[in-house]
């Protein structure tokens, strides 16, 4: 079961096409991963998908419902949430207080707020850093904040932008189980990487991206053996 | 007519005085508004001096004395107080307010608040296409155009000139390239204080300065600025010009008009930056990243 | 060394614990026996002023400690309630209690229109926007002499409590302390964090679905709001308005108090309330040097000690280490 939809989404800056009718869909409980070379317009499909930019066409359907055109905290609230490429924790406020800020304004009914708060911060790791400012955390700890701010919104569908990005490789490691703990309870996520061989562990399908366009799409083997793949990879870098 | 000629030498006396600011913003990227200071120290300082020599000073020395001030002030604020606060943008505008208006009272306090008269550097006026207008304005639209033709060779065609674009676009460029971007952040400050004195020693005859002129200075500037398109020197000509023509405009057909007329800047600003926060010829955004 | 550089310093350990509620309590209890123990007209009044600047700085602090809205333009909610307050009793001789109510209504919806203006704006673009509305002001009073006061302004509205300054302080003290708690109450849960998230990183806050433009018009209402109510009580205690209530003046001084004592806390702001009331006193002897030395601890704070006094005894405890 689809629970999200995306359908034709472009997205033109001026003469140039950053994502060019971009379609697919995700289901309950599974992992897609979003693969492409610099600049093929993998972090903007996710600004126009999270609502942080308008799409100049095409729809984002999440759970049934069309999401395209709605402002960002309104999407979460429907249940999808995101992170950044550059993470962006509230620097000044304690670990408990960034989970907490995003807590507040998505709680649920019937729900204790502090024990799912305490839930939240198991979940990602950070016990016993809850007053811990993010100044003075490495960055695998921001990271897991991150994706912890985004699950205290309860999403149905996390996007993650480079999880891994600036990571050490023992920080990747340490992180992988979690995001395959969160499909057990039905969420589905995305997943933008550069850092392909971890990227497969946990990705059945991916679809790859090349200068805004969909080049292909299915499971993480299969594509990766592509021609068209390899000589997007390659040609990416030669022209970087 | 009238409105015209007036408006146009009241213009490119606004843009004599945004110019200096603008390039200041656009290089290093800071609302410096201690600017406004630098209009108001040259002519004090240039009394100071006639009051010391006596009237026979001559004007030579005066300007070299009056701009020379200016730029030990500039290269002192921007030295200590601005550069090393450059990133952090509201901490730069408080204390920066904060200088003026010290530099305000310490005027005050010293020579009184009511302006003080400097012998204007040209006497009589001429006729322009029919329109009586004081020599003197016409020597400050004079000077004005050749401050910025001066600018425009310097900036294009010398070698410091390139350096200085560089720095305004790409400052970690200019740093891996082993450029010194602080030498290049005073030395614009020096150039826009040069011009900021010339300017406010050429303006004090027709508006005499006084301790609380800053506020009004920096309103100028900055309507200029953002109709121009903030950080884009070159959009301070048109848009001095439209800022100028309005006023005289105003002035002349709105009842009240002498005293509404500050209000146009006010609201150019006020209606630029909620409307089309670009300006008119939006350059690059000045803007801090999302 | 990243935590010296932001001049929005998280409010101390210390201060955060519920502790504050009752030492807040108990420093209204002492004020109440001010009056008792203080007999020179000239302390009590100056304490009384105090106060509504402590309602003047906080309110500010919601906006721009917690929020990182920093409006250069708050005089326009402190004079332009008073002014309407002062009109209504003037022109129409309207009871005070009405002319304070309208007046802190108008200063609520000035804050929702001044917020939606700017809605889109940042650090510097906010700045000048903010700093300019107040001066627009002053424009049209200057520009109309008979109806609005001109340059001279307006006097001889009524006098809250008929002038008696005993019973303005003890009103104005139960003003201060209502106010103060509101503040501090909302400062301190969830609308202080949201606020705070805000500041921190805008973009952040919406992924997190938090309704930024929503919270930002809370902001606004709720700083102007209790601007305006300082402002309309000042302007009744003194029986008169000038534009000069409108000016930099009024405005920057919210900055002063809330650097000096040490942004988003709503305490700090409050003491910097306080110092700056008392410092105005003992400089009014030095009018020229009054301004000056406000410039140079503003300056001086920004630069070094960046938390205000609220983060002394940290940096003291800094220090220390340092030294060992």
């Amino acid at each position: 079961m689809a629970i999200l939809n995306v359908g034709g989404l472009v997205k033109r800056f001026g003469g140039l096409t950053a994502v060019s009718s971009l379609s697919f869909s995700v289901d309950e409980g599974k992992i897609l991963g979003i693969v492409g070379p610099n600049g093929s317009g993998k972090t903007t499909a996710f600004n126009l998908i999270s609502g942080f930019i308008k799409p100049d066409s095409g729809r984002v359907v999440l759970n049934g419902e069309d999401i395209t055109n709605l402002k960002p905290h309104v999407i979460v609230r429907k249940g999808m949430a995101r992170t950044f490429q550059i993470v962006r924790v509230f620097r000044h406020l304690s670990v408990y207080e960034n989970i907490k800020a995003a807590k507040i304004v998505n709680v649920n009914r019937g729900e204790d707020r502090d024990k799912k708060i305490a839930e939240v911060v198991h979940l990602i790791g950070l016990n016993g850093k809850e007053t811990e400012k993010p100044i003075n955390l490495p960055m695998g700890d921001l990271k897991r904040l991150e994706i912890g701010r985004a699950l205290a919104t309860s999403p149905r569908v996390l996007l993650l932008d480079e999880p891994f990005s600036g990571m050490s490789h023992q920080e990747v490691i340490g992180i992988i189980p979690l995001l395959l703990d969160l499909t057990t309870c039905g969420m589905a996520v995305v997943i933008v990487e550069h850092v392909l061989r971890e990227l497969k562990r946990l990705a059945e399908n991916v679809i790859v991206l090349n200068f805004g366009e969909k080049i292909a799409e299915g499971r993480f083997e299969d594509v990766m053996n592509q021609k068209v793949v390899r000589e997007a990879y390659i040609g990416g870098s030669n022209s970087a | 007519m009238d409105i015209l000629v007036n408006g146009v030498l009241l213009g490119l006396g606004y843009c004599l005085i945004a110019v200096g600011m603008a390039l200041i913003l656009g290089v290093a990227k800071v609302f410096d508004l201690t600017y406004a200071i630098y209009y108001t120290i040259a002519p004090y300082s240039a009394l100071v001096l006639i009051r010391t020599l006596g009237p026979i000073t001559p004007v030579w020395l005066i300007f070299i004395v009056s701009v020379g001030a200016s730029v030990v002030f500039a290269l002192m604020t921007h030295s200590f107080l601005i550069l090393p606060i450059q990133k952090q943008h509201v901490v730069v505008l408080v204390s920066t307010i904060a200088v003026c208006l010290v530099v305000q009272e310490l005027l005050v306090f010293k020579a009184g608040s009511e302006p003080i008269h400097l012998p204007a550097t040209l006497r009589g006026s001429a006729n322009i296409l029919g329109v009586w207008v004081t020599n003197q304005k016409l020597l400050v639209g004079g000077v004005t155009v050749c401050i910025l033709v001066m600018l425009w060779v310097f900036l294009t065609k010398t070698r410091l000139g390139l350096a200085i674009r560089v720095t305004a676009e790409q400052p970690e460029a200019m740093k891996m390239a082993g450029g010194n971007t602080r030498m290049i952040y005073l030395f614009t400050a020096i150039l826009a204080s040069i011009v900021a004195s010339i300017g406010g020693l050429l303006l004090s005859p027709i508006y005499p300065p006084h301790p609380y002129e800053w506020l009004d200075l920096l309103i100028i500037a900055l309507a200029v600025m953002v109709l121009g398109g903030l950080g884009n020197i070159w959009g301070c000509l048109p848009a001095a010009l439209i800022l100028g023509i309005s006023e005289v405009a105003v002035a002349i057909y709105v009842p009240f008009g002498g005293i509404i007329k500050r209000t146009v800047g006010l609201i150019i600003i006020l209606l630029i930056l909620v409307l089309r926060p670009t300006g008119l010829f939006g350059v690059k955004g000045w803007e801090e990243e999302s | 060394m990243s935590a010296r550089i932001g001049i929005l310093q998280a409010p101390l350990n210390f201060f955060r614990k519920k502790t504050i509620y009752p030492i807040v309590l108990l420093l209204f209890m002492l004020e109440l026996l001010f009056p008792i123990f203080i007999s020179n007209y000239w302390t009590l009044r100056i304490i009384m002023f105090a106060n509504l600047f402590v309602i003047y700085a906080t309110s500010f602090d919601l906006l721009a400690g917690y929020t990182g809205l920093i409006s250069f333009g708050h005089s326009l909610f402190f004079g332009g309630a008073g002014y309407l307050a002062g009109l209504l009793s003037l022109s129409f001789g309207l009871p005070l209690t009405v002319c304070i109510i309208t007046g802190c209504l108008f200063a609520l919806i000035v804050g929702l229109l001044l917020g939606y203006i700017c809605l889109r704006l940042k650090g510097p673009y906010l700045a000048v926007v903010t700093l300019i509305c107040p001066l627009v002001v002053i424009t049209i009073l200057y520009a109309s002499p008979t109806i609005l006061g001109g340059e001279n302004g307006i006097a001889g509205f009524a006098q809250l409590a008929g002038g008696s300054l005993i019973k303005q302080f003890y009103i104005v003290l139960a003003l201060t302390m209502v106010s103060l708690l509101i503040i501090l109450v909302l400062a301190r849960g969830n609308l202080g964090l949201i606020l705070k998230t805000i500041r921190e990183d805008e973009l952040g806050a919406e992924a997190a679905g938090i309704n930024t433009t929503k919270y930002k018009l809370i902001a606004f209402i709720v700083s102007g709001f209790f601007s305006g109510v300082s402002g309309t009580f000042y302007a009744h205690i003194m029986g008169s308005i000038g534009p000069t209530m409108l000016s930099l003046q009024y405005g920057m001084s919210p900055i002063f108090m809330i650097y000096l004592g040490g942004a988003s806390s709503i305490i700090g702001p409050a003491i910097g309330a306080y110092v700056i009331t008392f410092l105005d006193l003992y400089l009014l002897a030095f009018p020229y040097m009054r301004i000056i030395i406000y410039a140079a601890i503003i300056i001086i704070f920004l630069r070094f000690l960046p938390g205000g006094l609220m983060a002394v005894p940290s940096e003291i405890g800094r220090l220390k280490r340092w030294l060992s």
